[in-house]
């Protein structure tokens, strides 16, 4: 594969899984890329997620968008990312009447979105799934899978270094460099030395998620994003061998994701000013216990190994919607529409999409420089995760 | 041993940034607080290794003596037989109770086997140990 | 109810050498030392830098030592780390390069995965026998490098493969039957390989996933132990 040949160079702010993917499609359409990240790579919304690699089901029946992308999503991750997933698989389960009123919508969604899935009666879930509820009435499978975040964004980093790529954590943004109405660079605090700098670009790629409306309030634009956190409890043990969700509308504490040697379950929703500390609420804890064992009734008398939670970049205005209600899909906002060229911004979406997002972002970039370069992202295979600290 | 002192070399993962390598820390080796049995183990059989070869030449040196004539060694069978001398005898004979019955639990879990009693193994290497210990030191004081 | 907990943490700056900071943190004893030192940086000290991800034990970035000890922050409770008005002090990883403050650069350790080549995240399933239990044991690994900070033998020689990778060999053998490359074979059959192990047991005293390293290697010495007397046997005879 030949590297498209031009000289325009940028910089991505934020290695969480969306600037990771963004930094990997910029390499691959011939950008110089460097990467900047304030903590560790994966230290923000991305590393804390729930680790599911959504088939789009808990999506398909009210946000069919986000569900299509998810699917879409799923299917190519499973091919260019090879050692981070776990292709589980994921049910969902019916244990009330409520639940089983909610199964043909269920069924319908799936179909309308595309996503494989399978009618599975009481007795084939409880023979998958042992720990299931024994009141479980019905269940359907569906492509569910399993990531480890951290190393999604590192396979992802990996690839974009193979490509030239520097990638620069504990690299803090502290202002964006303005030349007439245009963002040339980007003002940094290198938090290993302590020392600040700038670097310059032909364009600056806003990848904060939390935290991109402070980055874009650099610039004295205002980007809608919501901090909406969720909390997980991480379960000692692994109980279950697919992802579980309930078969319902979405609701708090109604997935339970096996991931390496644990169950997970999550999440909850509400609202934040500051995502950088976020107090962990007692009562949400309380509430994924309660209705975790609803699904698997063992979580009950196992302890927990790790509670967490974060700040999903949700987009929409602020006071409208509340968490839930907002869409779970993407938006990318180029602001030149707010007259300040050279300068994106990438927000909303889900670590599942993030390569879907990152080719969305990478072509309004390239239409800006009047490029036509095709993404290639779909069709290639990233290194492994370990590549990114020996290249 | 392939030691290294501590310097400074380029990162690849935090690229621009120098980081520092650690050096050879002999130290760990007799640093067993905080540690399970395992370590204890393994100090063990340092120091008690690190003892006996201080011993060796130690003996060398006595049996040194030897080429001297008959006055220096009398002197030496009278410093042998005082009860410090005595002492230091049970010492020696506890580093090669030590060294000797660890260094068969480490030969036997080193070629994979019995590794999963490696914890039990070395109480009755203690035990043992304790025990012979005793009884050594009551013949030699006694005699 | 919170605790008052004094965080005594080693901080170190390429140009300013090392130094300890003292923290004071009100905090709840069910947070784990892990948020305790994300509360500092967010309110107190913006410069502290630390690794970090995904706050559940899976991806295995945030090892450090607490109070002596290799431990994951991100699982450690605070009552179980100190008591009520305890102090934690807080170190990098050793037997690693220091970056800065509680960063360790852990290339080191990733070279010695990389060329091991065992995938951890899609498990590869019970071999024919197996009990899913010991399937999972090697795949569990979240390759922290817990196992080498705790080794003695990896503090004097830098060389030596450490337990995480000799462990992900022995995993490569079983899955395959008993072939390794001759390059990985090469490393582990070596004086700063599978031999150079003596035994202290700290990597799975201190491994948070029941990996046991320590079994693993002594596992993949009997093997090369017997293979070797088999071949001396079956060259005299």
């Amino acid at each position: 594969m030949s590297t498209p040949s031009h000289n325009y160079s940028a910089i991505v702010i934020g290695a969480g899984s969306t600037g990771s993917a963004v930094a990997h499609d910029l390499t691959l359409r011939g950008f110089a890329v460097t990467v900047v990240e304030r903590g560790e790579i994966a230290s923000g919304t991305t590393g804390r997620n729930h680790c599911l690699l959504h088939s789009g089901g808990r999506y398909c029946v009210k946000d069919q968008e986000s569900a299509i992308e998810c699917i879409e999503e799923n299917m190519i991750l499973r091919k260019i990312m090879p050692d981070a997933l776990e292709l589980n698989g994921g049910l969902f389960v019916a244990i009330t009447d409520s639940d089983m009123d909610y199964k043909p919508l269920f069924l319908e969604g799936c179909e309308a979105c595309n996503i494989p899935h399978k009618e599975l009666t009481a007795d084939e879930a409880l023979k998958l799934e042992p720990n299931l509820n024994p009141e479980v009435k019905a269940a359907v499978w569906v492509p569910d899978g399993v990531f480890e975040p951290m190393r999604l964004c590192l396979s992802f980093l990996a690839t974009a270094k193979s490509h030239g790529a520097v990638v620069r954590p504990f690299t803090e943004v502290k202002g964006l460099l303005m030349e007439g109405g245009r963002v040339t660079g980007v003002h940094v605090w290198d938090r290993i030395e302590n020392k600040e700098f700038d670097i310059h670009a032909d364009v600056v790629i806003n990848a904060a998620g939390p935290w991109a409306e402070a980055i874009a309030e650099m610039a004295g634009i205002d980007v809608p994003v919501v901090p909406t956190p969720g909390v997980m409890v991480s379960m000692t043990g692994r109980h279950n061998q697919r992802v579980i969700n309930r078969l319902n509308k979405s609701s708090d504490g109604d997935i339970v994701v096996p991931q390496r040697e644990t169950s997970i379950i999550g999440t909850s929703s509400w609202k934040v000013e500051d995502a950088d500390y976020i107090e962990i609420p007692e009562d949400h804890v309380r509430l994924m216990y309660e209705r975790g064992a609803e699904m698997l009734p063992v979580l009950k008398s196992v302890s927990p190994r790790g509670i967490f939670t974060v700040a999903r970049p949700l987009i929409g205005s602020r006071g409208e919607a509340e968490g839930r209600e907002l869409s779970r899909t993407f938006k990318c906002f180029d602001h030149a529409d707010e007259g300040v060229e050279g300068f994106v911004t990438i927000s909303g979406g889900k670590t599942t999409t993030s390569r879907a997002m990152a080719e969305t972002t990478v072509d309004v970039v390239c239409k800006k420089f009047g490029l036509e370069i095709p993404c290639t992202t779909r069709d290639t295979v990233l290194l492994s995760y370990r590549a990114f600290y020996t290249l | 041993m392939s030691s290294t002192e501590e310097y400074l070399e380029e990162s690849k993962t935090y690229p621009g940034h120098k980081v520092r390598r650690p050096g050879s820390q002999v130290s760990r080796w007799f640093a067993p607080w905080k540690r399970g049995l395992g370590t204890w183990g393994f100090v063990l059989n340092r120091v008690a290794g690190l003892g006996l070869v201080l011993y060796l030449f130690l003996h060398l040196a006595v049996l040194s003596l030897l080429t001297r004539g008959q006055e220096g060694w009398d002197a030496f069978i009278t410093l042998a037989k005082s009860p410090l001398f005595l002492l230091l005898d049970v010492v020696l004979l506890a580093g090669i109770l030590g060294h000797g019955l660890n260094g068969l639990r480490v030969a036997l879990i080193g070629t994979g086997l019995l590794v999963r009693w490696h914890r039990p193994l070395f109480i009755a290497v203690a035990v043992i140990a304790v025990l012979g210990l005793v009884a050594g030191a009551l013949l030699f004081f006694s005699a | 109810m919170s605790w008052q907990i004094t965080y005594k943490i080693k901080r170190y700056h390429p140009d300013q050498g090392s130094r300890v900071d003292t923290f004071q943190v009100e905090i709840e004893p069910e947070r784990t030392v892990l948020d305790g030192i994300e509360l500092i940086w967010a309110k107190q000290d913006r410069t502290l830098v630390f690794r970090h991800a995904c706050h559940h034990a899976s991806c295995g970035s945030c090892g450090l030592v607490v109070n002596g000890v290799e431990v994951l922050p991100c699982i450690k409770l605070i009552q179980d780390a100190t008591t009520d008005g305890g102090t934690l002090e807080v170190e990098p990883l050793r037997n690693f390069p220091v970056v800065a403050d509680l960063v360790v650069d852990m290339a080191p350790f990733f070279e010695r995965m990389q060329l091991i080549g065992m995938p951890i995240v899609g498990p590869t399933g019970p071999l024919p026998g197996q009990e899913p239990d010991e399937y999972t044991a090697f795949e569990n690994c979240i390759e922290c490098g817990l196992c080498l900070s705790a080794c003695p033998v990896v503090a004097t020689d830098s060389k030596y493969l450490g337990p995480a990778a000799l462990a992900a060999a022995e995993r490569v053998i079983e899955v395959s039957e008993g072939r390794l490359s001759d390059e990985v074979l090469a490393a582990v059959d070596n004086e700063h390989g599978l031999w150079r192990c003596h035994a202290a047991f700290e990597c799975s005293e201190v491994c948070p996933s029941n990996v046991d390293p320590a079994g693993r290697i002594m596992a993949l010495r009997r093997r090369m132990t017997f293979e070797r007397l088999r071949r001396l046997v079956g060259a005299k005879g």
